[in-house]
């Protein structure tokens, strides 16, 4: 009797799995701008109805303007939006980063600070809560810092005088530029650091334009029109090739 | 010809070392306060600059670079003998900008405003911006602040920068105790504060009332001040496996 109870048990176990589908691991990330259009496209990648999507604008040290600006890209679209700060006090929140982070659908985070942002999270342990968030099929989205931080690292503004590069935290194992077309100055930086192997090959973006990662690849060129483009960035025989992406959906 | 230069080359750099010798070293010089960095404390910190219009800056990391708060500080620098500055963390690289080694060592005090302290030391180190901070300490550069903008100095202390309940968080440790802020205005902080102490979490240290300071000259304790006499600062530490509180009477009422 015991013995077919087991049985039972792992059968119904085996069918579950089968069931219930891995999570797909998602990053949409985009060059810069990640206004109405994107956040649209969030939305329909979560795949719920009326889905839960948190803003994190720890990049921007919780600026006020940009928590205004994502309540009001929100507006009459078909979704819950939530900012979660980093700037919090104990007597303020009483829910853990955790608690609030995992209950949602999609986590969207803003521009600033790469280098700012990356240290907040660590010294929060948010970048584990974020990596779990990942796993666990919670789609992740951002444009410029806040695309940055999904990558292996990439060229920032975040330190004084001049442009340098940075750490993100790692999901994918490609580097990201973001600003190609806006923001000519990094283009030699990140060309070199792909060059010398200081950041692997990876993507540049221009403001309008971005890519879906699928389980770390890359599966949807995406752009709100058809001069902002996405380029891949890689050493090919000793040279730097920048290879322009096809862009196969215009979202609007 | 020749000889006759490198001597007197030799005699003047024997002559500068001499008067390097004779002057004195710089004092490192904290003023930590309870809650919040009001006027009198900042005019409190022009007097121990010792200099004519001194140039102080701000930070307000803590904040978020809070543009409530930096106004703030401008407002509150309008008729003071001094010239107040500010400097953001949160910035876009351009070549008109100073490297925050450059713009902090040329100031005379930098005082820090309050928030959140792990935000604030995380964004520090990753900025390099501890390493500049030591080195204006050790130059004699005036360092204060009050809540964050004090525990930041200490070992460590208490702290809210967490969502959901207090804890304890690490400062620069320039200062060889802990701190804790908002001593009475803030009563849950007490109970977290003396356990963290009586259980060796946290090196004894300086509790501090929201109205009061404490200044330390070359990490050593020279006195309290207040800015009336219901505001007072306690040291606490271990005594014979018991904690002590003991009240360090307030010797300045500042204004």
């Amino acid at each position: 009797m015991k013995k077919i109870l087991v049985l039972l048990v792992l059968l119904g176990a085996v069918l579950a799995g089968r069931a219930q589908n891995a999570p797909v691991r998602t990053i949409f990330a985009s060059g810069g701008n990640y206004g109405k259009p994107f956040i649209k496209y969030v939305i329909a990648l979560t795949h719920k109805k009326n889905p839960r999507i948190c803003f994190m604008p720890t990049p921007s040290g919780d600026s006020e303007v940009a928590i205004a600006t994502w309540y009001q890209n929100c507006e009459d679209l078909d979704m819950q939006p939530f900012v979660q700060k980093l700037y919090v006090a104990s007597t303020r929140q009483n829910q853990t980063f955790e608690e609030v982070l995992l209950s949602m659908d999609a986590i969207i985070v803003g521009g600033g600070s790469t280098l700012n942002a990356i240290a907040e999270w660590k010294t929060h342990g948010i970048d584990t809560i974020l990596r779990k968030a990942y796993n666990k099929g919670i789609v992740l989205g951002g444009g410029s810092a806040g695309s940055i931080c999904w990558f292996q690292g990439g060229t920032t503004d975040s330190r004084p005088v001049k442009l340098s590069l940075c750490a993100g935290l790692g999901f994918l194992p490609f580097s990201q530029s973001p600003h190609w077309l806006k923001e000519q100055a990094r283009r030699p930086l990140y060309r070199d650091a792909i060059l010398t192997g200081k950041l692997n090959p990876g993507y540049a973006c221009d403001d309008g334009s971005a890519i879906l990662f699928e389980n770390e690849k890359p599966v949807k060129i995406v752009s709100i029109d058809d001069i902002n483009i996405p380029y891949f960035v890689s050493v090919k025989d000793g040279k730097i090739v920048e290879e322009p992406l096809k862009v196969t959906e215009i979202i609007k | 010809m020749k000889k006759l230069l490198i001597l007197f080359l030799l005699c003047t750099s024997f002559v500068n070392d001499y008067a390097q010798e004779k002057s004195p070293a710089p004092v490192r010089t904290i003023l930590a306060t309870g809650g919040n960095f009001s006027i009198p404390y900042i005019k409190y910190i022009i007097k121990l600059t010792g200099k004519k219009n001194p140039k102080i800056c701000f930070m307000g990391t803590a904040g978020g670079d809070n543009i409530t708060k930096i106004i703030a500080w401008y407002d509150s620098c309008r008729n003071l003998p001094m010239r107040p500055y500010v400097q953001k963390v949160f910035l876009n690289s351009s070549p008109d900008q100073e490297t925050f080694d450059q713009k902090l060592l040329r100031m005379d005090a930098i005082i820090m405003g309050g928030g959140n302290t792990m935000n604030m030391i995380a964004i520090w180190k990753a900025q390099g911006i501890d390493t500049v901070l030591l080195k204006a300490y050790k130059k004699g550069i005036v360092l204060a602040g009050g809540s964050a903008g004090s525990i930041c100095w200490f070992q460590g202390g208490t702290t809210d920068s967490r969502p959901v309940k207090l804890s304890l968080c690490s400062g620069l440790g320039f200062l060889p105790y802990s701190h804790s802020p908002h001593w009475r205005h803030e009563q849950l902080r007490r109970p977290l504060y003396r356990d963290a102490i009586l259980t060796g979490k946290l090196n004894a240290g300086y509790a501090v009332e929201d109205a009061a300071a404490v200044l330390f000259q070359n990490e050593k304790y020279v006195k309290s001040v207040s800015l009336d006499t219901l505001n007072h600062t306690y040291f606490l530490s271990v005594v014979n496996g018991k904690l002590s509180e003991k009240l360090l009477p307030v010797t300045e009422i500042i204004k």
